[in-house]
């Protein structure tokens, strides 16, 4: 008989809980393989389910990062589904090259909580691939622009702004 | 917005980034300026630059260079120190650096009253009658005749590198080491046109697509035939080139003809001593000139074309008293024969002719924009 697959539960900083299998989120995020693995002495001899407090990350966020995790992690989820269209163009290189496109066609609070949580929860694809679509909104743009786009106040000094003119303004 | 980012993820941000970008960001305020600057200091993990050119054009004043990226097809201009880039000949590119000669600091390499007073000294045993007499020239015009194209063994910036140079008479090489005060000839041949370096040896390029090996580290360095020429060579108005592909330590080399701008590929079979000609680079690139010649994968690189030729002219006659003759420069499908445009109407001057260089965000100061200049050795 097949053993039935274990989940873990892990709690948003908002304390909503969101069940994930544990084969799935262990090789997704070391950080919570390392949470699992301190756990395990203890789980060894109960059949309680664990629940994994995440205090960084809001159940927005991670409800998200459990949707890109579920779809990268889970094998039975990224081998068999030929026939859908939303993660498996013609012509792409990748399967789910159209699903990160658009996991990540978000909002910049969004993307950047998304970052957070990448980081947080060392997943590294996650974490590459937000990285990645920030820096494309960073492309092509001006120094205003991205000030506006990303809520940042420029805090020089008048010292330090002709400094950084002088050696920059050539791609202002 | 919710916490801004750490600096880690910033530079890990920033370094996705291609130098007019990264520039911009590192402009944005106090936070990211610090992020841009740690990043460059630690330098390893900023992603490979596309090449750009850099060009002069003469209304912008003799100071003033164009950079032109690839990746965003916009012109940029900056200021370099003197003397003039307009006043110089931009011979080489590696590195992140640019190799010019100028008017002031040039000095002949036999002599100094500048003369070419070993010009009948044969290229191989010391006596060739067949070579023209001696020529006299002065020290300006001697600039003008005198380099071809000069090639970085590696980073100047680290102090241990060897500049090697194709020059005249008759396209011979010469090197030296940084810090040296005299070029060290190689009077065994003549004829060269490109230069490779890989695994410590230089690979020299004949006309007729032979390959000469030097060792450059041996004091008794002899060139080595790795590739015999070919018995039915390019004509004359064709000129190899030499890269290397580091996908499959392969080297491709290319003979580019000047007035039809049509290239032929040749795959260099080390093992076999052979050259094959191919027609297709597949996702390969190729970038030419008198940059030291480049060969990406279209794959790393998205915004390049697969299967294309990056040219720019690399003919010396240009020094010949023909500056302002017009430059071939292009991108050359390998798959239709068809060269196009890089940008039109055209934004640079003739002369000095445009180069490819892949910017070095690491030596980015000042305006300097990653091209320092090493000028050329005395």
């Amino acid at each position: 008989m097949a053993s039935e697959k274990k989940v873990v539960f892990l709690r948003s900083s908002d304390g909503e809980a969101f069940e994930v299998s544990e084969e799935v989120i262990s090789a997704a995020s070391v950080t919570i393989k390392g949470m699992i693995d301190e756990e395990s002495p203890s789980r060894a001899d109960t059949a309680a389910t664990t629940t994994l407090a995440i205090p960084n990350v809001t159940a927005a966020t991670l409800s998200r990062v459990l949707h890109y995790v579920n779809k990268h992690f889970d094998a039975a989820a990224v081998v068999g589904r030929p026939d859908d269209y939303i993660f498996c163009a013609p012509g792409d290189e990748h399967p789910l090259a159209r699903f990160d496109d658009d996991f990540v066609d978000v909002d910049n609070d969004t993307l950047i909580d998304l970052v957070h949580a990448a980081e947080y929860l060392h997943i590294k694809k996650l974490f590459d691939l937000t990285c990645k679509a920030v820096a494309d909104k960073l492309k092509g743009r001006t120094i205003d622009q991205i000030r506006e786009t990303f809520g940042i106040v420029n805090d020089y000094t008048v010292e330090e702004e002709v400094e950084v003119y002088r050696e920059n303004s050539w791609a202002f | 917005m919710s916490g801004w980012l750490t600096e880690d993820v910033l530079m890990k941000i920033f370094a996705t980034l291609e130098v007019p970008d990264l520039v911009r960001v590192g402009s944005v305020c106090s936070s990211w300026l610090h992020a841009y600057n740690c990043l460059r200091k630690l330098g390893a993990s900023i992603q490979p630059q596309t090449p750009s050119l850099i060009y002069t054009n003469k209304s912008s004043g003799a100071t003033a260079a164009g950079f032109y990226s690839l990746v965003e097809n916009k012109p940029y201009t900056f200021t370099l120190p003197d003397p003039p880039i307009r006043s110089r000949y931009l011979i080489g590119s590696a590195y992140g650096w640019v190799v010019t000669t100028t008017r002031t600091h040039v000095k002949p390499i036999y002599d100094s009253i500048g003369a070419i007073h070993m010009y009948k000294y044969s290229r191989y045993t010391g006596t060739h009658s067949e070579l023209d007499p001696p020529s006299v020239l002065c020290l300006d015009k001697l600039r003008d005749y005198m380099f071809h194209k000069a090639f970085l063994s590696s980073d100047p910036s680290t102090g241990n590198y060897i500049v090697v140079l194709i020059h005249h008479p008759y396209w011979q090489i010469s090197f030296a080491r940084g810090g040296d005060e005299h070029w060290t000839w190689l009077p065994y041949h003549s004829c060269y046109t490109d230069c490779a370096f890989k695994d410590e040896l230089l690979y020299a390029l004949l006309v007729d697509g032979g390959i000469h090996a030097y060792n450059l580290y041996d004091p008794t360095v002899k060139p080595q035939v790795v590739i015999e020429g070919l018995k039915d060579p390019p004509d004359d108005d064709e000129y190899f080139s030499v890269s290397e592909d580091e996908s499959d330590s392969e080297v491709d080399i290319v003979p580019y003809r000047h007035y039809t701008t049509v290239f032929k590929v040749y795959r260099v079979n080390l093992t076999a001593m052979e050259l094959v000609e191919i027609s297709c680079l597949g996702d390969n690139i190729l970038f030419l000139g008198l940059n030291q010649s480049i060969c990406l994968c279209a794959k790393e690189y998205p915004q390049l074309k697969g299967n294309h030729v990056y040219f720019t002219d690399d003919d010396e006659y240009m020094s010949y008293g023909f500056k302002n003759k017009g430059r071939k420069m292009g991108v050359f499908n390998l798959g239709n024969k068809i060269s196009e445009k890089i940008v039109s109407p055209r934004i640079w001057s003739n002369w000095p002719a445009p180069i490819w260089i892949v910017p070095n965000p690491r030596k980015m100061n000042s305006a300097f924009l990653g091209c320092q200049i090493l000028s050329s050795y005395k």
